[in-house]
């Protein structure tokens, strides 16, 4: 008996104190550290990224950032614990389009709706880039094209993944250009980088930052943008061309969906604060980051017409 | 030359020094826990070397990743644990050395068998590094599929009495590999709708659920007294300086298996995707197939231990040779330290040789004074983990490990479906080891599925670009190829020769 | 009476390819590729297996008779501990398990030991979650209490 009450005293004990410090908790917004999950591999872009946010991130939020991994499943395993996550805001986690929207509408059980992710903002893209080896036969996406026409299917390109921006996005440029190559996924954007050293694939459908990273091994052909991306003022965009195809990844951060408004625009602030630093900004677009903003509001929007845009593609995916 | 002088002296700085023998015991630490990998003690240690110049990081870098690997050794000689996947091996004769007895010995063997490895490994990055490089890149999907066709050969080293359960058993590993999301196609298989499934099965939480839960309930069986009976020192009364010399003497006696094994690790470690997981299995195997005596090996032979601990030591150093020359992270550690010097503004690739070469120099070097350093602390520590693993009473052994492995496999991913996972595993583990499958088919296959699978497809995607129609004649056309499928060859054919061998002998 | 290992292993490969056969649903050329050729291999092997049990078979020491009180104990409490960690959190599950598992290995059970395992379990527990959730930022699953 006597021990039982010495057990009962001590978890009484803990209860108190830990009821003591969650209360304090909810004074004010960031009361304590703030936890931020990357969903990929550390060394990856997310990875990247968070890191060199984590300093800035903390002088404007005054505590101390938390990074933590939950790798697994293209994210999907991170994401999946989204809705089940206590809505105060202290656990931020990294999330990426196309992905959370593709891998809902592809997967079974993927744990997670899109919509079950609240997106704080979208503070970053890397826009696809089409490249070949330096020594590479194709000087130009003309001479590219040509071949591709010549040749269907002889053309491989490495890229990220399946149902990843640079699959949809080979796929999307096959139909602009109608030609026929073949996408070759790896696990992983630098997963892809030794087979094309290597001259395993003719060339990749990756993210501009790999080319900023590879300049001396790798000769852009074309961009997926709107407009010329600062870093590479040389590389023509694919619309210029005249392909209709613009693709590319967006990071940003999502919370649990019942959040309180305060909380998310507080961190979207944040975000965007730690944006526009001058420093910060210089070092992302060195590495071939392009900076966007999207705050909590823009970003449904926007997460909504992508649904839709991915949608269509993956019915012509379908068709083949 | 200068450059090399200059980068010694610069590794041997006060101030470096120190760091090392400050960080080294934490890495054995991280490592030595199973489920807690180099590469997380690595992604822990990095944000704080941005606080630091680029060298002193890096150099920080090199010592936890040695004292890691190093550390990993310690359950698997102790409690026939690995504790990273880089000491798999280790546990075959570690373990029943530890059971002899000879506990002690068997960690000073790896002591001097992990400096030579360091040694060569460090050798071949520094002057080798380039070609080495090139090397490696000649190998596309069809080759890695070749690769683990040639891994999968050495199940039969492994098998233990029944070559037909090792098969099976590597058969089941390779099935289990492919839960989780499709490299190639992205479908998502096998998960039997559990979302957490989609990242497929954490290799970390097999081998602990597989190699140390069964251990564990083999441990409770006989509770009262202590687990390790039996010690060497006091027995056989020499002392320290007995079994220092044992060890020394296990690890030189046979020069080639360590030279062979070190070689065998740098390779194995340049091989991007390919780590010391596979290396220290595939050395076990090949010491074994060159001994006159391979009855011995799993029954406490010191030349298996020799052999891997040798062997992921050089992967150290091999899984950088692609990081520095062409800029590619070859390896998870690998991934991480890109992260950070690209967040140090140093771009990895070509450049560091050229710009920053007095960095990447001292970097390199600071590989073999980490690994001397840690093998010196090494020997100190694991005495100790000796001491408190003997000194504790079973009945506090048992739920402390079992503490262990729960926090271990949670902490590989953050994921309690690991730990769930690894029970699960170690439930069959018992069931299976008692029906005569070993455990080291099972990850074999765990281990190679991915590589095997990615290969394949991968391949065959590339075939048929090639050779519309007839995809298949990919992985047997390409000269690299070829070679790999002869090794492959003998290598299945060897326990039949080896058989034959045998026999004649015996008449 | 020895038990017929390569009987079981058999059944036991067949079975894990049943279960993984089950599982296959309509995934692309690509995602099946490999686990269709793999599946159908470990089933053949199962089937050898169980012809080798009837031809040649190779006979084990009956395992499960093997398995005294402590064994179960620990085997039994390792299962509690894993699946309530998730619910009551793994502070509460795993100091509760240590002492348990200490309790049902002691050959002598008085309060003295006892006390000495919770000691022995709250100290190694907190040591263990202090260390992790305060250094090396890995949070373990809560549950009720925290």
């Amino acid at each position: 008996m006597k021990r039982f009450m010495t057990g009962l005293a001590i978890v009484l004990l803990f209860v108190a104190v830990f009821g003591v410090f969650g209360m304090m908790a909810e004074a004010a917004y960031p009361e304590r550290p703030i936890t931020y999950v990357i969903a990929f591999n550390p060394g990856g872009e997310s990875d990247i990224t968070a890191r060199a946010q984590q300093p800035y991130l903390e002088k404007v939020l005054g505590t101390q950032i938390i990074i933590t991994y939950k790798i697994g499943g293209g994210g999907a395993v991170a994401w999946s614990e989204v809705p089940r996550m206590r809505p105060d805001g202290y656990t931020i986690v990294g999330h990426n389009i196309p992905h959370i929207i593709l891998q809902p509408l592809q997967r079974k059980d993927t744990g997670y709706k899109t919509t079950d992710l609240k997106t704080v903002c979208w503070f970053q893209a890397t826009p696809n880039i089409l490249v070949v080896p330096v020594d590479s036969q194709f000087k130009t996406l003309e001479d590219f094209v040509k071949y591709a026409k010549e040749h269907p299917g002889q053309i491989t390109l490495g890229g990220s993944g399946s149902y990843s921006a640079n699959h949809l996005g080979t796929v999307e440029f096959n139909e602009a250009a109608g030609i026929e190559t073949t996408y070759i996924p790896f696990t992983g954007s630098g997963d892809a980088v030794p087979a094309f050293l290597g001259g395993h694939v003719t060339g990749l459908m990756t993210y501009t930052t790999m080319v900023a990273n590879y300049r001396e091994q790798m000769r852009p052909l074309a961009v997926a943008t709107e407009e010329r991306v600062s870093i590479f003022p040389d590389v023509p965009t694919f619309k210029e061309l005249g392909y209709d195809y613009v693709e590319g990844a967006y990071r940003g951060i999502c919370v649990s969906p019942k959040t309180p408004d305060e909380i998310v625009n507080k961190l979207a602030d944040a975000f965007k604060q730690v944006n526009e630093t001058p420093e910060f900004k210089e070092m992302m677009e060195a590495m071939g980051f392009q900076m966007v903003f999207y705050g909590p509001e823009e970003s449904e929007k926007f997460v909504e017409d992508r649904v839709e845009y991915y949608k269509s593609i993956l019915d012509k995916l379908e068709m083949k | 030359m200068d450059i090399f002088l200059e980068a010694f002296l610069n590794v041997l700085s006060i101030k470096n020094i120190i760091a090392m023998t400050l960080l080294i015991p934490l890495g054995m630490m991280a490592g030595a826990l199973p489920g807690f990998t180099a590469t997380m003690a690595v992604a822990i240690l990095v944000p704080f070397t941005f606080a630091m110049n680029p060298i002193m990081g890096l150099i920080c870098v090199s010592a936890v990743y040695c004292a890691a690997i190093y550390g990993g050794a310690f359950p698997a000689i102790l409690i026939n644990t690995p504790g990273t996947p880089s000491s798999i091996a280790t546990c075959f004769d570690g373990y029943p050395m530890t059971l002899q007895g000879r506990a002690q010995e068997a960690l000073f063997t790896i002591a001097f068998a992990s400096l030579v490895g360091g040694f060569i490994g460090t050798i071949g990055l520094i002057a080798f590094s380039l070609p080495l490089a090139k090397i490696a890149l000649k190998f596309g999907p069809p080759e890695y599929f070749w690769v683990s066709i040639f891994g999968l050969t050495i199940i039969a080293g492994l098998s233990g009495d029944s070559l037909l359960k090792g098969i099976a058993g590597g058969v089941l590993g390779l099935l289990i590999s492919t839960i989780g999301i499709a490299p190639v196609g992205g479908d998502v298989r096998f998960t039997f709708g559990i979302a957490s499934f989609q990242g497929g099965v954490e290799l970390i939480s097999v081998l602990i659920g597989f190699f140390c839960i069964p251990e564990v309930f083999k441990m409770a069986k006989d509770p009262v007294g202590s687990y390790l009976k039996s010690t060497n020192i006091g027995h056989e009364g020499g002392g320290y300086r007995e079994v220092i010399y044992k060890g020394f003497k296990n690890a030189f006696t046979d020069t080639i298996n360590l030279v062979r094994s070190s070689i065998i690790g740098l390779f194995v470690g340049i091989l991007p995707g390919a780590g010391g997981n596979i290396a220290n299995l595939i050395a076990y195997n090949e010491t074994k197939r060159a001994s006159k005596d391979p009855e011995s090996f799993g029954k406490g032979n010191p030349q298996g231990i020799v052999a891997t601990e040798s062997a992921d030591k050089a992967t150290i150093m091999g899984s950088f040779v692609p990081l520095l020359t062409l800029g590619v992270p070859g390896s998870p550690v690998a991934a991480v330290v890109y992260g950070a010097l690209m967040i140090q503004g140093l771009n990895p690739g070509p450049e560091l040789f050229t710009k920053h070469a007095e960095i990447t120099y001292t970097f390199m070097m600071s590989f073999f004074v980490a690994m001397a350093l840690t093998v010196l602390i090494g020997m100190f520590a694991g005495v100790l983990f000796y001491q408190i693993i003997m000194r504790l009473p079973v009945r506090v052994l048992v739920p402390a490990i079992l503490l262990l492995t729960i926090v271990g496999s949670y902490a590989v991913r953050n994921n309690y479906m690991d730990v769930i996972f690894m029970l699960a595993s170690g439930y069959l583990g018992y069931v299976l080891s008692n029906l005569g499958f070993s455990p080291g088919p099972v990850v074999l296959g765990l281990v190679l599925g991915p590589i095997a699978e990615k290969g394949l497809v991968q391949g065959f995607l590339m075939g048929n670009s090639m050779f519309p129609g007839t995809p298949w004649l990919i992985f047997f056309t390409r000269p690299i190829s070829i070679v790999l499928i002869v090794i492959s060859v003998i290598s299945a054919l060897w326990p039949i020769y080896a058989a034959r061998r045998r026999r004649r002998a015996a008449l | 009476m020895m038990l017929n290992s390569d009987l079981y292993g058999g059944l036991i490969m067949l079975a894990f390819a049943g279960m993984f056969w089950l599982q296959m649903g309509d995934f692309t050329k690509f995602g099946l590729m490999f686990p269709k050729v793999i599946i159908a291999l470990l089933a053949f092997l199962g089937v050898v297996m169980i012809v080798k049990a009837k031809v040649k078979p190779q006979y084990m020491k009956p395992f499960l008779k093997d398995i005294n009180k402590y064994m179960a104990a620990t085997m039994i409490w390792s299962l509690l501990w894993v699946l309530s960690a998730s619910y009551v959190g793994f502070f509460v599950a795993s100091v509760v398990s240590m002492w348990a598992i200490q309790w049902f290995l002691s050959s002598e059970r008085n309060l003295k030991i006892s006390a000495i395992s919770l000691a022995v379990a709250i100290g190694s527990v907190f040591v263990i979650y202090y260390v992790f959730t305060k250094y090396l930022y890995i949070f373990f699953p809560e549950g009720f209490l925290f």
